[in-house]
C-alpha cells in the first residue's frame, strides 16, 4: 500500500477509478485533463483547443429545456430548398432527403466531424480539427463560410463565422514541401513568410538567406487518375429544386483545386529552404507560431529517391469511395499526409496499396500484428504488379533477409509491426540490422494501418525513427477512448476522408448486418455471488452465467445449420477456454503460437467441418476472415466503442449473396442486471451513430427444444464452484501480448513475452531485463497489475 | 364480452344512456342511420339480415359464432331483443327509423338545406375553413397542454368546464394544471380525441341532469352531411333550434367542428374535423394530417413543427435539445420516457403518437418508427413491471423442524405458498392464506 502514495496524481489513482475511466470511455472531446506532460502539449496549436461549446456559454433555453436558437437563426425565404441548420454551438443538421443532399454531404464531410448519420437527418459538428482538415485539403476560409451560408436554411450565426475564421485563418497557409530532395517552406502569403523569416529559431534552420520567388509554374501538372468508375455520375442528374447558387458551388468544391481559387493561385509563391535535420524544430516552431506546416510531398519531382516501378494490375478497379478518398489525398498532384477513414471490410488495404503505387517510392507499411503483416503482403501481390523480391517483411516470426550492399539502395515495400519499430529495449542482432535498414532509408510513403489503436507515445517513437515524406493513416474508427485523436491530427495529418457506413451498406460494398443485443438472465445462484463480489469477479460471473453459455451454444447451432461461419469473441481468456472446450471448438488467444494461429484460421477458412472459432481480442483488428458472417460476443472490454466497431468489422466484408436481406449477424450477449448492460449501451454508441440499430432480444424461440449443456442445477452449481475457485488473474481480461500495442507501459505478467515480441528471444536477455529495471518498471506498471504484485 | 368486440366510443356511451333517452334516439331516422354506420361490417350485415329476413327473427341455434359479438352489442343497445321463443327480434322502431333514413338518404334525413355559395374565390374560402377549424381545435389542445393566461383567453368557459369535468385538468384559474389523464388525451389520434371530447361533453350534460337528445340531434344530423370534402358544403342554419341547441352549435364552432363566418350570415360550413366523427374506428384519421416527426435509429426525434402544442406533447416523453424556427430536436432517453410512464402514459400511447404524427418522409419508408426504438420504449415500460408487489405474511422462528415442515406442506396443499427458505426456516404465504393458516394452526394445536 505504501507504494500507492507516491508518484503523480495519475499514478496514485485507485484501481477502480482506472477501471472506470477505461471502461466508460466518454465522448468528451475536452481532453484537458490527460495530456501527458507539459512539453508535449505545445505540439498542438492553440487554435486547436478552441471549442464552440465552451465559447458560447450564453444561449437561451425554451420552455421545454432545449437550446433556443430561433432569434439567432432567422429562416431564409427559400429555406425548404436548403438542407442545413447550422446551430451557433457548431452542430449542423443535414436533411438526407434533400435534393441537394449530395452537395452538402461532400462539403460537410470535408469541414466537419460526423456525429451521427442514420437514415433521415445527419448531424455534424464543426471543430477546430475538422476545419484544419478542411483547410489542408485546399478549402479557404471564405469558401467555407460562403458555401455553408448558401446551404443553410437560415443566415449563418455570427459566432460560427468568427469560429471558422479563427480556426482556418492561420491554417494551411504554409506548406512543407520536399522538392528535388530539398525541403522548402512554401507560402503564397508574404506576410506569413515574413513573420517566419523573422523568427530567430527558424532563422537558424534556413539553408541560405535567400528567399526564392518562384516564377509562376508553367509546367502543366499532369492529373493523377485512378482506375475507378471514371467520375461520379450521381451529380449529373440535377434536380430542378436545387437552388442555383448551391449547384454552382458544388461544381467549385468538387473540381480539383487547381481550377478553383484562381485568386490565390495568382499570388506569388514564396519559399525558403530549410536544413533537413531541422525539420522537426521548424515544424514545432511553426505550430507555436500558429502556422502549422502542411506536409506535402511532390513525389513526381523527387529524383533522388528511385521509383519502385510498380503499378496496379490492370484488373484492379477501385470503388467510388476508394477513388474519392485517394483523389483527396493526391488532390494537387502532390501527396498529402493524413488519415483516411473507411469502415472495416470496405477495402482499406486497396486504398493503401494504390497510394503506394501512386507515390511509387520506397514504402514502409506498419501493421498491428504478424497476421496482418502477412495479409498486407498478400494484398500487395494481389492488387499490384509488385515482385516477390520487392517485399520485405520484418516481424518476430517471419523475417526476410535485410538487403545488403547494392540491394539496400533498391526501393522496396517493407512491412512490419508497430511494436517492432517502436520497441525501445535491446534487440537481437537480426532485429537490430532490420532496424538500421529502416532507419537509414528515406521513405516515400509510410502506411499506418489501424492508426487509432496506436498510442501517441509509440507514434512519436515510430515517427522519429522513420524518415518519411508522406504519412497515410488508415482506420475504421477515429474514436479513441483516451481522446488522443488530437495528437493523431498533428502527428500524421488531418482526416482526409471519412466514408458513410450506411451508404456503403446500401450500395452493397459492405455486408448488411443485423445487430442484436441478447439478454441473458442471470441464474439466481450466480447473481447471489455477483452481488457480493468485487468488480473483476463480477465481470467473470457475468460472462460465465450458464444462461449466457446456453444461449451462445444455441446461436452457434442455429447458425451452423445455416452453414454460416461463426466467430465467438471473448476478452476473458478463462471464459474463452471454458466455452470453447465445453463446446469442442478451436480457440486462439494471445499465447497461441503463430503457426497454430495460421492453422486454425486456415481451417476456419477452408475446412467445412470447422465452422466456429473462439478468439480473444487478438482478433479485434486486422485479422482478415472473409468467410465469417456471424459474430457472437460473450465478453468485451468494458464500454469501448472502438472495439465494438472493430469487431463488427470482422464480418463486414461484403458477402456473396448480397440482397436486401441481412447477410451478416452480430450478437452481443449480455447478462441481465449486471454491469454488462451499461457497458453494452456505451459500446454501441459509435455504431448507433453510424446508423446501425441494435435489436434487443430477450427470448430466443426454439431454445427450449434444443439439448443444451448446463441445463441442470447441478452442472450450473459445479460451474459456479469453478468460477469462484478461479484465480484473480483469470478473472481479468487477457493482458499484454504482442498485438496489444497500446503502449509499452503495460508489462506482461510473463516477463519473456515482451522481449520476444521485438525479436529478442534469447534467454540471457530476458533474465537480464528482469533484473535490470524491475523498479523502474514498477513505476510504469499499469495500476491494475500493481495490485496483483503487492500480494 | 364488450371488450372483445371493438366498439366505437360513441356506442359504448350510447349503451350507458338511460333507457328512455336511448329509445327516443333509436327511433329517430338520422340517429338510426348514423348509428348503423358506426357498427362493424359484420354487425351491419347482421342487422340487414334481420331487416330483410321475412320472419324478422333468427333463432339462436342458427347463429354463427361471429355474430355473438354483434348480438351482445345490439342487445346492450336495445336494438335487438329475444322473444319468448328464444328468437332474436329487431326492435321495430329501430327498423322503421333505419329504413326511413336509408330511403331518404343521409342528406335529406339530416333536414338541413344546402346553402349555395356564390362567392368568387370559393377555393380560397374552403382552404380558409380547413385552416380556421384546425386552429380552433389546436387552441383547445394548447390550452390543455400549456395552461396560461394567454391560452385561456382562446377557449370558452364551457370548454374549460368539459376538460375539467373529464379530469383532464385539475384545479382552477392560475392553479390549473394538466393531469396525466389529460396527457393521455393529447397523445390520442385526432379521431379518438374528438370523440372523447364530445362524449365527455355529453357526460357532463348528463351529470347535470340535462337531456342530451337535443344536442345529439344537431350533432348527428350535421355528421350525416359529411362527404369526401366536407369543407365544400355549407348549410343554412336551422331556425327551429332552441336556445340550448344554439349554444351547442356555437360550441361546435369554437371547437372547429363547424365553421361559421359571421353569425348573421345564417349558414355554416362543415369541416374535416367533423368528419372524424363519422369514423368508428379510432386509429385512422380521415383528415390525413401530414405529421412532423422523424424518429431515427439512434433515438433522436426531429420535429418539423413550430407548434408549441406539438412540442409540449413531445417534450412530455422526450428530452428536447435544439429549437429552430421550423424544426426541433429531441432524444428519447430512458429517463425521459420513464418520466412519462410514471404519470401513467403507456408505451403504446407514446408509440402510437410517434406513428400517427410521423413525417411523410419517414412514413414512406418501411417503418415509420424504427423497430428498435419501439421495442426499447416497451422494454422501458416492462422494466418497471419486474417487481410485483403482493401483500403477504411471513412466518419465522419455528420451534422445530417438524413445525416448519407442517406449515410448509399445509401452505403447499392450499396453494397459498409464495416463498419458502429451508435454510432460514422462513415461510411466506399470501395474505388471504394467512387466515387459513391461522385456523389450521389453531386446530393443529388443539389436536395435540
Amino acid at each position: 500500500m505504501s507504494r500507492r502514495g507516491g508518484g503523480t496524481s495519475k499514478r496514485g489513482r485507485g484501481k477502480w477509478e482506472t477501471y472506470r475511466e477505461e471502461f466508460n470511455g466518454d465522448d468528451s472531446q475536452s481532453g484537458g485533463h490527460s495530456r501527458d506532460g507539459g512539453e508535449e502539449a505545445t505540439s498542438v496549436p492553440k487554435a486547436a483547443s478552441e471549442n464552440l461549446d465552451t465559447k458560447i456559454n450564453y444561449s437561451k433555453t425554451d420552455e421545454f429545456g432545449a437550446k433556443d436558437y430561433r432569434d439567432e437563426m432567422p429562416l431564409k425565404a427559400d429555406f425548404t430548398h436548403r438542407p442545413l441548420w447550422v446551430a451557433p454551438d457548431g452542430h449542423i443538421f443535414l436533411e438526407s432527403f434533400s435534393p441537394v443532399y449530395k452537395h452538402a454531404r461532400d462539403f460537410l464531410i470535408a469541414i466537419a466531424e460526423p456525429v451521427c448519420r442514420p437514415e433521415h437527418i445527419h448531424e455534424y459538428q464543426l471543430t477546430a480539427y475538422s476545419l484544419y482538415a478542411a483547410v489542408s485539403v485546399g478549402l479557404q476560409t471564405n469558401d467555407i463560410i460562403e458555401y455553408l451560408e448558401r446551404l443553410s436554411k437560415s443566415s449563418l450565426p455570427e459566432g460560427i463565422k468568427q469560429f471558422i475564421t479563427m480556426c482556418t485563418l492561420s491554417y494551411g497557409k504554409v506548406k512543407l514541401v520536399l522538392k528535388h530532395n530539398r525541403y522548402f517552406v512554401e507560402s503564397r502569403h508574404s506576410d506569413v513568410i515574413q513573420k517566419l523569416l523573422k523568427d530567430p529559431i527558424i532563422q537558424k534552420c534556413i539553408v541560405e538567406e535567400t528567399v526564392v520567388e518562384e516564377p509562376q509554374q508553367t509546367t502543366v501538372v499532369e492529373k493523377i487518375t485512378f482506375p475507378g468508375q471514371e467520375k461520379d455520375k450521381e451529380m449529373d442528374t440535377t434536380d430542378g429544386a436545387v437552388p442555383d447558387d448551391i449547384g454552382e458551388l458544388y461544381g467549385r468544391i468538387e473540381g480539383d483545386e487547381e481550377d478553383d481559387a484562381e485568386a490565390i493561385r495568382s499570388l506569388q509563391l514564396l519559399s525558403f529552404e530549410i536544413k533537413q535535420e531541422t525539420i522537426e524544430i521548424v515544424q514545432k516552431r511553426c505550430i507555436e507560431l500558429e502556422y502549422p506546416l502542411l506536409a506535402e510531398y511532390d513525389f513526381r519531382n523527387d529524383t533522388l529517391n528511385p521509383n519502385l516501378g510498380i503499378d496496379l494490375k490492370p484488373s484492379t478497379t477501385l470503388r467510388p469511395y476508394q477513388e474519392k478518398s485517394l483523389r483527396k489525398m493526391f488532390g494537387n498532384s502532390r501527396a498529402r499526409s493524413g488519415v483516411i477513414v473507411l469502415p472495416c471490410g470496405a477495402g482499406k488495404t486497396l486504398v493503401g496499396v494504390t497510394a503506394a503505387t501512386t507515390v511509387n517510392k520506397r514504402c514502409l507499411c506498419l501493421a498491428t500484428s504478424n497476421v496482418s503483416v502477412e495479409q498486407w503482403k498478400a494484398q500487395f501481390k494481389l492488387w499490384s504488379t509488385i515482385q516477390e523480391k520487392q517485399i520485405i517483411r520484418f516481424t518476430r516470426e517471419a523475417r526476410d533477409a535485410v538487403p545488403q550492399g547494392a540491394d539496400a539502395k533498391k526501393p522496396c515495400v517493407c512491412i512490419s509491426t508497430y511494436s517492432m519499430v517502436a520497441y525501445s529495449g535491446k534487440r537481437t542482432y537480426a532485429a537490430e540490422e532490420a532496424m538500421k535498414f529502416i532507419e537509414s532509408q528515406e521513405w516515400g510513403l509510410v502506411l499506418l494501418d489501424e492508426v487509432h489503436t496506436i498510442p501517441a507515445k509509440m507514434f512519436r517513437r515510430v515517427l522519429t525513427i522513420v524518415q518519411a515524406h508522406c504519412k497515410l493513416g488508415l482506420t475504421a474508427t477515429l474514436v479513441r477512448e483516451d481522446d488522443k485523436i488530437t495528437d493523431l491530427n498533428f502527428l500524421i495529418g488531418p482526416k482526409i476522408y471519412e466514408a458513410n457506413w450506411m451508404e456503403l451498406q446500401k450500395a452493397g460494398h459492405i455486408a448488411k448486418v443485423q445487430c442484436a443485443e441478447v439478454w441473458c438472465p442471470m441464474t439466481a445462484e450466480f447473481y447471489a455471488y455477483y452481488l457480493r463480489a468485487q468488480i473483476a469477479r463480477r465481470l467473470l460471473l457475468s460472462v460465465m452465467n450458464p444462461n449466457k453459455f446456453r444461449i451462445c451454444q444455441f446461436l452457434i447451432r442455429f447458425h451452423e445449420r445455416r452453414n454460416d461461419k461463426i466467430i465467438v469473441f471473448s476478452d476473458n481468456v478463462f471464459a474463452l477456454k471454458r466455452y470453447a472446450i465445453e463446446m469442442n471448438k478451436p480457440f486462439l488467444y494471445g499465447e497461441t503460437g503463430q503457426t497454430e494461429r495460421m492453422k486454425i484460421l486456415q481451417n476456419f477458412q477452408y475446412n467445412p467441418r470447422v465452422n466456429t472459432i473462439f478468439v480473444s481480442k487478438v482478433a479485434d483488428t486486422s485479422f482478415d476472415l472473409p468467410e465469417a458472417n456471424v459474430l457472437i460476443q460473450i465478453s468485451a472490454h468494458g464500454g469501448s466503442r472502438r472495439q465494438e466497431a472493430q469487431r463488427l468489422g470482422r464480418i463486414l466484408r461484403a458477402k456473396k449473396h448480397s440482397s436486401d436481406a441481412f447477410n451478416a449477424f452480430f450478437y452481443s450477449l449480455v447478462s441481465q442486471d449486471t454491469v454488462e448492460m451499461g457497458y453494452s449501451r456505451k459500446r454501441q454508441r459509435f455504431l448507433v451513430n453510424q446508423g446501425y440499430a441494435y435489436k434487443v432480444v430477450n427470448k430466443l424461440p426454439g431454445m427450449e427444444k434444443e439439448d443444451l449443456k448446463l441445463g441442470t442445477k447441478d452442472s450450473q452449481l459445479q460451474l459456479l464452484q469453478q468460477v469462484l475457485a478461479a484465480s484473480d488473474a483469470d478473472a481479468e481480461e487477457e493482458d499484454c501480448k504482442e498485438e496489444n500495442v497500446d503502449g509499452s507501459v503495460k508489462v506482461s505478467r510473463r516477463e519473456s513475452s515482451l522481449s520476444s515480441m521485438s525479436g529478442a528471444s534469447s534467454v540471457s536477455y530476458s533474465s537480464k531485463g528482469k533484473a535490470q529495471s524491475a523498479k523502474d518498471r514498477e513505476a510504469e506498471r499499469h495500476p491494475l497489475f500493481r495490485r496483483f504484485r503487492q500480494k | 364480452r364488450m371488450e372483445e368486440c371493438e366498439t366505437a366510443p360513441f356506442i359504448s356511451f350510447l349503451s350507458s344512456l338511460p333507457h328512455d333517452e336511448r329509445s327516443i334516439l333509436l327511433s329517430d331516422p338520422p340517429s338510426c342511420l348514423f348509428l348503423f354506420r358506426l357498427l362493424s361490417p359484420s354487425t351491419q350485415s347482421f342487422i340487414l339480415t334481420l331487416i330483410w329476413e321475412s320472419t324478422q327473427s333468427i333463432s339462436f341455434s342458427s347463429r354463427r359464432d361471429s355474430d355473438t359479438c354483434s348480438i351482445a352489442l345490439l342487445r346492450e343497445l336495445d336494438i335487438v331483443n329475444e322473444d319468448e321463443n328464444g328468437k332474436i327480434v329487431l326492435n321495430p322502431s329501430f327498423r322503421r327509423g333505419y329504413l326511413s333514413g336509408a330511403v331518404q338518404g343521409s342528406h335529406r334525413s339530416s333536414q338541413f338545406s344546402p346553402h349555395s355559395d356564390t362567392g368568387k374565390d370559393k377555393k380560397n374560402k374552403e382552404k380558409d375553413v380547413v385552416k380556421k377549424s384546425n386552429e380552433r381545435w389546436e387552441c383547445v389542445l394548447r390550452f390543455l397542454a400549456l395552461p396560461s393566461d394567454s391560452t385561456m383567453t382562446n377557449v370558452s368557459s364551457t370548454t374549460r368546464d368539459v376538460l375539467n369535468h373529464a379530469g383532464f385538468t385539475s384545479g382552477h384559474g392560475n392553479e390549473m394544471d394538466i393531469t396525466s389523464k389529460g396527457f393521455q388525451f393529447l397523445l390520442l389520434s385526432p379521431v379518438r380525441q374528438i370523440w372523447s371530447y364530445v362524449i365527455e361533453l355529453l357526460r357532463m350534460e348528463l351529470g347535470a341532469k340535462r337531456k342530451v337528445k337535443d344536442l345529439l340531434d344537431v350533432l348527428l344530423r350535421m355528421t350525416l352531411c359529411v362527404d369526401g370534402e366536407p369543407e365544400r358544403r355549407s348549410f343554412k342554419m336551422d331556425n327551429s333550434w332552441n336556445e340550448r341547441q344554439v349554444n351547442f352549435v356555437n360550441h361546435l364552432r369554437e371547437l372547429g367542428l363547424i365553421f361559421i363566418r359571421k353569425r348573421k350570415d345564417g349558414f355554416f360550413y362543415l369541416t374535416p374535423l367533423l368528419a372524424n366523427l363519422c369514423l368508428a374506428h379510432q386509429n385512422d384519421s380521415m383528415v390525413h394530417k401530414s405529421g412532423s416527426l422523424m424518429v431515427e435509429t439512434n433515438f433522436r426525434v426531429y420535429a418539423y413543427t413550430s407548434s408549441s402544442l406539438q412540442l409540449a406533447i413531445l417534450s412530455s416523453f422526450t428530452s428536447m435539445t435544439y429549437r429552430f424556427h421550423d424544426m426541433s430536436v429531441g432524444i428519447l432517453t430512458r429517463d425521459s420516457v420513464r418520466k412519462a410512464l410514471q404519470v401513467g402514459i403507456t408505451a403504446d400511447q407514446i408509440i402510437s403518437f410517434l406513428k400517427t404524427n410521423s413525417h411523410p418522409e419517414s412514413a414512406n419508408s418501411a417503418l415509420p418508427i424504427p423497430i428498435t426504438v419501439s421495442d426499447q420504449i416497451r422494454l422501458w415500460e416492462d422494466e418497471r413491471k419486474r417487481l410485483l408487489y403482493q401483500d403477504a405474511t411471513l412466518y419465522s422462528g419455528f420451534e422445530s423442524e417438524k413445525e416448519y415442515e407442517d406449515v410448509l406442506s399445509f401452505a403447499e396443499r392450499e396453494d397459498i405458498l409464495l416463498l419458502a427458505d429451508s435454510s432460514r426456516k422462513n415461510v411466506v404465504v399470501t395474505s388471504e392464506g394467512h387466515e387459513k393458516v391461522k385456523a389450521w394452526w389453531k386446530r393443529r394445536n388443539e389436536a395435540t
